[in-house]
């Protein structure tokens, strides 16, 4: 019984990381995108000058500009934070089911915690 | 186009895929790249990146909802996850890495779209099977508890391998395309490995999420991931699907699923023609030429 009542707090509180997660990634994003059309709403936006190499992400840029409260790095913020938020969810069930004792789920969400990893690697590096 | 104009309007569009996307079960992110590429001209790379960041915003908000009833099957969603996860990675390392011309991208989407369309509209089935003690199955941990009447009535599955390697299609498709794949997923889970058709749904979206994120990553790295584009989106589809579920609640759509799935079979097939007279690259030429002279 003990067992069934932890295993939904678990469900409960991944549900919540979820929830949380996705509207404070809106409300970041809305009021990124709020500053954004503030700063440069009448500046013209043509989505084909994009460039075709883009700038790789950097995280030391992000930072400067969040310090800077500029909104374009607000906005990504909130991105980030999306992102973050199914990572989170994974991180949560390996600790999840390192409490259960249940061995052979802790190995496969490491799994799967390491292939995101890599993914992040292979794009912060090539 | 100023960016004021160009934010409200990524934004309604959004707004309506979400909606369409929740209504007729397709998910978002199936109509945001077609709605970027040939609506607002935006280049395949930034669009498959905006669309991929939406579609963890639709699912993970959906996956919320699910696992408070507590139908979803961590176990089984996070097995099958080591698949679909590769999948994803090779997918979106393709695409931001190899030069695949856009032309086939814009095919392949279509094509993806049709059939997910003819997918999602067909009949399903319930499955119960058995718990056989020994399985791969069970050696795995892929069953669980389906709660009936307030009693919890158990169910197995089969085929683990096959299933998975049906997620790893999935997945690339999720990082090829920018979509989050849920419709194979289901496949794979209510089909193959025949699980009930609610664990398969929720099990499903609660994936998307990983998925989408596993491949994501690879685009924001890169760059490809603009705020003035993302945002928009993001904004617009989560409202969309949170009318479109509402909607489902609310009023019998089967009238105006079947007119949607109309509308989506009909982008597909102008994605198909846009990719086979050249169009995709044609912009995608123009794009470059501008670029380059600046």
């Amino acid at each position: 019984m003990s067992q069934e009542l932890q295993k939904d707090k678990l469900g409960i509180a991944i549900g919540n990381i979820l929830r949380y997660g996705v509207w404070t990634a809106f409300f970041l994003s809305l009021a990124g995108l709020i500053g954004i059309i503030i700063q440069h709403g009448n500046a013209a936006f043509d989505p084909l000058t994009l460039p075709v190499q883009p700038e790789k992400f950097s995280v030391a840029v992000l930072w400067q500009g969040i310090l800077n409260f500029n909104p374009l790095h607000i906005c990504t913020l909130g991105l980030l934070v999306l992102l973050a938020t199914p990572l989170l969810r994974v991180v949560f069930a390996l600790f999840g089911y390192l409490a259960e004792r249940n061995y052979l789920y802790f190995f496969i969400t490491l799994i799967v915690l390491l292939i995101i990893g890599i993914s992040c690697w292979l794009g912060m590096s090539k | 186009m100023t960016e004021l104009l160009f934010s409200v309007l990524l934004f309604s569009g959004a707004l309506c895929a979400g909606f369409i996307g929740a209504l007729t079960g397709l998910g978002g992110g199936i109509i945001i790249v077609p709605l970027l590429t040939l609506g607002f001209g935006v280049p395949m790379k930034y669009a498959l990146a905006a669309s991929l960041i939406s579609v963890i915003g639709t699912s993970s908000g959906a996956a919320a909802a699910y696992l408070k009833e507590g139908i979803t099957n961590m176990k089984i969603g996070m097995f099958l996850q080591i698949a679909t996860a590769l999948g994803a990675v090779l997918g979106a390392l393709i695409i931001v890495y190899m030069n695949v011309p856009v032309d086939i991208i814009g095919i392949i989407f279509g094509i993806v779209l049709i059939i997910t369309a003819i997918l999602t509209a067909r009949k399903k089935s319930d499955h119960r099977e058995p718990v056989v003690p020994g399985t791969l199955a069970h050696r795995l941990q892929l069953y669980g508890g389906l709660p009936v009447k307030g009693a919890m009535e158990p169910y197995g599955s089969r085929s683990p391998i096959l299933g998975s390697l049906i997620m790893a299609i999935a997945g690339l498709l999720s990082g090829l395309l920018g979509v989050g794949g849920g419709v194979f997923k289901v496949l794979a889970m209510d089909n193959v490995m025949r699980l009930p058709f609610k664990v398969s749904t929720t099990t499903s979206n609660f994936m998307i999420g990983v998925t989408a994120l596993a491949s994501s990553i690879i685009y924001f790295a890169a760059g490809y991931v603009v705020p003035q584009i993302a945002a928009p989106i993001l904004l617009g589809i989560i409202i969309g699907a949170l009318i479109g579920a509402k909607t489902l609640m609310r009023i019998n759509v089967v009238r105006l699923k079947q007119i949607f799935s109309m509308i989506v079979g009909i982008i597909a097939l102008y994605m198909i023609y846009n990719g086979s007279t050249g169009k995709f690259s044609a912009k995608q030429e123009n794009y470059e030429s501008r670029t380059t002279e600046r």
